[in-house]
């Protein structure tokens, strides 16, 4: 009898409750999402994984000995693994129609405002700062920037950001449309834009370099995002390592996502995800999105008052930087007025500016609150 | 100044202020990278 | 004659016309594979194909021609 009950105890039965079986089935929602749908599957699949783990009570994540709990502390409580897909994106980010295009960098910018007006939200909705900085920065659209400022500013919110930031960048295509319709007339939508010229081969190596300097000293405390960014750029562009360039853009990303994705899941056990403020942060995840569309749209149409040769306001959605879904979003809503408006690289120009942007506001919340 | 506005302040200049000046910055260094190439290939005529 | 050319760049999906064929302006031409997105490209006026200058799976750039009508 005593060894039924010994052997009992050691299974982990005893440490279940409900709250673990609705966790179960939030990780078996987002399998289904990322392999049946094609959700964001790259995260959202170690991510269902890790909350699935960290839900069958062990000691996978307990503080110093467990195997998660090791992933997450190394990778995320020390950001070093956000840095490392950032250079993996910088490898695999082409910048020309950026450089074709600089007016773009103030679209990646205007996106922002999203975050801070989801920053006043939360506020309002009964978050401290810090919370409400890291629930902003889901405006950003960027997964790694979003688990960076969380490791730094909140790190108890990092799951439920990271997981609402990856969600709506799959929704990407279902929010921003009938905000850029109501937000333009069929007539703006129409505008077409100058072919981007030609960016030679210096102009994309002076890029990064530029950047990191005027980035990393006006803002250091987005040195650690920018500048593995601009590092990545800069191989890629230098043309001489290629093979560091492959590795930054494939194994090293893959590996460093792998991480990330499980580490990040572990943070969600049933105590901490259970609780009625993330029904707050995914609602202020919406608003996020949805604001920083607006904005940039805005922005756009603000510039086409001072601007000759106007601006399609449709991209200025793009500079919410989920790349390339806002993107390829612009370029379809612009065919559906004007079959032969080929908006897609006039886009990414604000796309991927708006990486930078991003991750210049999470170094300003750092600068500021910490 | 409370610590939330401050911190939109500070931070909406800080991100539209590092935009501008990277534009700036940007185009300034593709108007040199144009002028560099344009006299390489004036030299290999 | 006149050229077709390519209002962006990416790599060729699909050929969606033949030499000789006869089109009007906004028939699709050809499929551009870019950003993971399929792109049908227009033709921007009508006329008869004359020849095809590019090849299924080719990376073509922007301004790059198409094809000639006349």
């Amino acid at each position: 009898m005593d060894v039924i009950l010994n052997i009992w105890s050691s299974m982990a039965f005893d440490s279940l409750y409900w709250g673990n079986f609705v966790m179960w089935g939030i990780a078996f929602l987002f399998i289904y999402l990322a392999i049946k749908k094609d959700f964001e599957p790259l995260l959202l699949l170690p991510i269902a994984f890790g909350i699935l783990l960290v839900n069958l009570p062990s000691e996978i994540m307990t503080p110093g000995e467990g195997l998660l709990w090791k992933f997450y502390h190394y990778g995320e409580e020390w950001a070093v693994i956000p840095p490392l897909i950032f250079l993996g994106l910088g490898a695999m980010t082409d910048f020309g129609p950026v450089i074709a295009n600089p007016k773009t960098l103030l679209l990646g910018a205007g996106a922002q405002g999203g975050v801070y007006l989801t920053f006043f939200g939360a506020l309002a909705a009964g978050f401290t700062v810090y919370e409400a900085a890291t629930i902003g920065i889901i405006g950003g659209a960027d997964g790694p920037t979003t688990i960076f400022l969380a490791a730094k500013l909140a790190p108890h919110m990092m799951g439920v950001c990271a997981v609402a930031a990856y969600s709506y960048m799959a929704l990407v295509p279902i929010i921003q449309p009938p905000i850029i319709r109501v937000l333009t007339t069929e007539k703006e939508r129409k505008i077409r834009m100058k072919s981007l010229r030609k960016v030679s081969k210096l102009e994309k190596i002076f890029f990064p370099i530029i950047t990191c300097i005027i980035v990393c000293l006006l803002v250091p405390d987005a040195a650690a995002l920018i500048g593995m960014f601009c590092f990545g750029n800069l191989l890629k562009e230098s043309g001489v390592v290629d093979r560091l360039s492959n590795t930054a853009q494939n194994e090293l990303m893959n590996i460093a996502v792998i991480f990330l994705g499980i580490s990040v899941g572990a943070t969600m056990p049933a105590e901490v995800f259970l609780s009625p403020k993330v029904i707050y942060i995914f609602v202020l995840g919406v608003v996020a999105f949805a604001g920083a569309t607006a904005i940039g749209i805005l922005l756009a149409k603000v510039m086409n008052l001072f601007l000759k040769e106007k601006i399609n306001p449709i991209i200025g959605a793009a500079g919410v930087s989920a790349v390339p879904m806002a993107a390829r979003v612009a370029h379809k809503i612009g065919q559906e007025a004007d079959k032969k408006n080929y908006l897609l690289m006039h886009a990414m120009g604000p796309n991927v500016a708006g990486v930078i942007g991003t991750a210049v506001a999470a170094g300003m919340f750092i600068s500021v609150l910490k | 100044m409370s610590l939330p506005l401050y911190t939109f302040v500070a931070g909406i200049t800080g991100v539209f202020l590092t935009m501008i000046l990277l534009q700036v910055f940007i185009t300034l260094s593709s108007k040199l990278a144009i002028y560099i190439e344009s006299k390489t290939t004036i030299q290999e005529k | 004659m006149a050229a077709i050319e390519s209002p962006m760049s990416g790599k060729v999906l699909e050929i969606l016309v033949e030499v000789g064929q006869s089109i009007a302006e906004d028939d699709e031409v050809i499929i551009l594979e870019a950003m993971k997105l399929e792109n049908p490209i227009y033709a921007p006026e009508g006329g008869v194909v004359k020849e095809i200058k590019v090849k299924v799976g080719q990376q073509i750039s922007e301004g790059e021609v198409i094809a000639e009508l006349e």
